[in-house]
């Protein structure tokens, strides 16, 4: 199991955290029916671990009422980018928490009924003054009763008011896009009644999560930061020998290695188990291993126990070369920041040698003992995003694809052979209901070809695209080897004589098949209808979005200051090998 | 016992150890208020393996009353 550090460890070094040096900033709140000290030192502390500088506004003790119900409140000032709202059932239900028997079933169904109406409301002030994302928790179910063995059989018991409140809360938050619920239950049950709640630390302080687990809470908090910023992972990298089986295949052979049946071979399958379900979600997997290749390779395709197959991997190295040389390839050919990999590799000496090479890169600390690692996994916060498209549950299969594709490109003669023999098709759809989270997810995960590099949430797409002077499309992009969903977005800002490009950006996932040119010559189309003559474009440079510092030049664009405009002049031509409609 | 008391102290208020004295409380050092006293128990606690009863977490007022708790419990 993870073992997080003493609550002072935070409390000590929150006091010489500086923000400053950080890109990646945040602001958070956190209101509560409890006493939240400590928690926010955690959470500056294990945002710098993070790279992020986080900046927090601690409300009152519980004054989380009053700080949402007041339109001038300092929460609202303070302009938060997540809200933390964390609850504990003996607030919320008072005396009926301790002594549920004294009124009636009727009684009880009106409390909670009560208590759902007014979290309701706060909820819904709460979005209509603030863009901040919030997260409610729910309550922890008491595991005490004073009715013993019967409180099973009692109708609308203590036990089933807080369920019946958890589950309500759940479908309440389910309506607002913003509003997620962090299940606070869970968190109890994984770690103990016993442990998260110390009597003597409530009767001190109304403290309601212990010292010990105000670490393990925050974690899990972080986990809603990462989504926030886009800092989630998208690929794990895996070693073989004692990763994914025990044992040496190159020596133990095919039939001495560990997989299933022993009590060490169940480990692995089931970290195996664990991996697989993340990659039917959209975590893609690799293979970086020094090993025999055809030893390797046999294992994976037949021994009986492997729960992973050969197609669940996107990217495999497996040699005797270098293994940071080997970290960069796999990024190469995924197409991907080696900012998102995480690497799995059971030898301390390859963790270190990562650690030190490719400091990006996220290396696990495993314990030495298999059994481990499938929890190691599940406990990681590194995995979540704040909406999970089609586009991501997709991706392992997309990539699969993408290697089909690399192998055309190898036997075609040249790029427009390529370009043509793939038959592109570009959809072009504006942004709705449907396509507005994905574009949202697009301007925050998006780093390579991206003009600006401007990040916006859900909430900021739906209210531009409201507006009469913005327009704001995506491309779905397809091919013969599949579909690779929206992967394409703009937002044009539209003036009287000009629009301007506010953002432009492609995924990586189908970069270097001038689609780019395809959805710029339909914006410059859509100008021409509409009697607009001149585009501005910008290119703001980062660390990353090299790949598209020559798109406006190459396109025809000229550069003026810092502006790139376009004069629309002839008609505009759409590349040959795309065949672009619209929706 | 003492020395690792004072280093605990120093380190969960971060101050020195030189300044550290039996009668160091909430006069002379700055990071000690109502909730930090209970984080340095907290760090008490698991260091020498022991737990304080309510009656004697109330009466810690400076680092003198921890020690005279701690021998209480037995250690030197």
């Amino acid at each position: 199991m993870r073992h997080e550090q003493k609550l002072s460890h935070y409390i000590n070094a929150a006091r010489s955290l500086s923000i400053e040096k950080y890109d990646k900033k945040i602001r958070v709140a956190l209101l509560g029916s409890f006493t939240l000290n400590g928690m926010e030192e955690t959470l500056r502390v294990k945002c710098s671990e993070n790279n992020i500088g986080c900046i927090t506004y601690v409300a009152g003790y519980d004054q989380y009422n009053q700080e949402i119900l007041n339109s001038q409140s300092s929460l609202y000032k303070f302009e938060p980018d997540i809200t933390f709202l964390i609850l504990d059932a003996r607030s919320i239900l008072g005396k009926i928490h301790d002594s549920p028997y004294t009124v009636s079933e009727a009684e009880r169904k009106k409390t909670v009924e009560a208590k759902l109406i007014e979290i309701s409301q706060l909820i819904k002030s709460f979005v209509e003054r603030s863009g901040s994302k919030l997260v409610i928790t729910n309550l922890s179910v008491p595991s005490y009763s004073p009715y013993g063995i019967y409180e099973t059989k009692i109708v609308y018991g203590i036990r089933d008011m807080v369920i019946d409140f958890n589950a309500k809360i759940n479908s309440t938050i389910k309506t607002f896009e913003s509003v997620y619920l962090y299940d606070f239950d869970s968190f109890v049950r994984k770690y103990g009644e016993n442990n998260v709640f110390d009597f003597r630390q409530f009767f001190i302080g109304d403290i309601k999560v212990s010292f010990d687990y105000i670490p393990y809470l925050i974690h899990d908090l972080i986990g809603y930061v990462k989504a926030f910023l886009g800092l989630n992972k998208k690929c794990i990298v895996l070693d073989l020998d004692n990763t994914l089986w025990g044992g040496i295949v190159g020596e133990d052979g095919f039939e001495g290695i560990k997989l299933g049946d022993t009590p060490e071979g169940k480990a692995f399958v089931e970290f195996q188990k664990t991996l697989f379900a993340l990659h039917k979600r959209g975590i893609i997997l690799a293979i970086n291993s020094k090993n025999n290749a055809d030893d390797a390779i046999r294992v994976i395709k037949e021994h009986p126990n492997m729960v992973l197959k050969e197609e669940n991997f996107s990217s495999v190295r497996i040699n005797w070369n270098d293994k940071v040389a080997n970290m960069k390839e796999i990024a190469g050919e995924l197409n991907i920041g080696l900012d998102s990999m995480i690497f799995f590799d059971d030898d301390p000496v390859n963790r270190e040698y990562m650690r030190l090479s490719l400091p990006q890169v996220l290396t696990v600390d495993l314990v030495d003992d298999a059994s481990e690692y499938a929890q190691d996994l599940m406990d990681m916060n590194d995995f979540h995003v704040l909406k999970i498209t089609e586009e991501d549950i997709d991706r392992g299969k997309m990539y699969l694809e993408e290697k089909q594709r690399k192998d055309l490109e190898k036997s075609a003669t040249n790029l427009e052979d390529f370009l043509k023999q793939l038959d592109i098709k570009i959809l072009f759809k504006n942004a709705n209901e449907f396509t507005i989270p994905r574009i949202s997810q697009l301007t925050l995960k998006t780093n390579q070809f991206n003009l600006t590099t401007k990040r916006y949430q859900e909430e900021d797409i739906r209210d531009l695209a409201h507006k009469d002077n913005y327009w704001i499309g995506c491309a779905q992009v397809e091919d013969k080897f599949g579909n690779s969903g929206i992967t394409g977005a703009f937002i044009i800002k539209k003036e009287k004589l000009e629009w301007i490009i506010d953002t432009f950006l492609l995924s990586c996932r189908i970069m270097g098949r001038k689609i780019e040119d395809g959805i710029l010559a339909h914006i410059l189309q859509k100008a021409k209808e509409e009697g607009v003559s001149t585009i501005k474009g910008t290119f703001i440079p980062t660390k990353k979005n090299k790949p598209c510092e020559n798109f406006l030049l190459d396109f025809g664009f000229k550069k003026d200051g810092n502006i790139w405009i376009y004069t629309l002049a002839n008609s505009i031509k759409i590349p040959d090998h795309l065949r672009c409609s619209v929706e | 016992m003492a020395d690792k008391l004072y280093e605990i102290v120093s380190r969960v208020f971060n101050v020195p150890i030189s300044q550290i004295r039996d009668e160091s409380g909430q006069e002379n050092i700055e990071m000690w208020d109502s909730f930090n006293v209970y984080v340095l128990l907290d760090e008490i606690e698991s260091t020498f393996d022991i737990r304080f009863n309510l009656d004697e977490t109330m009466e810690i007022k400076k680092v003198g009353d921890l020690r005279k708790i701690l021998q209480n419990h037995g250690i030197r």
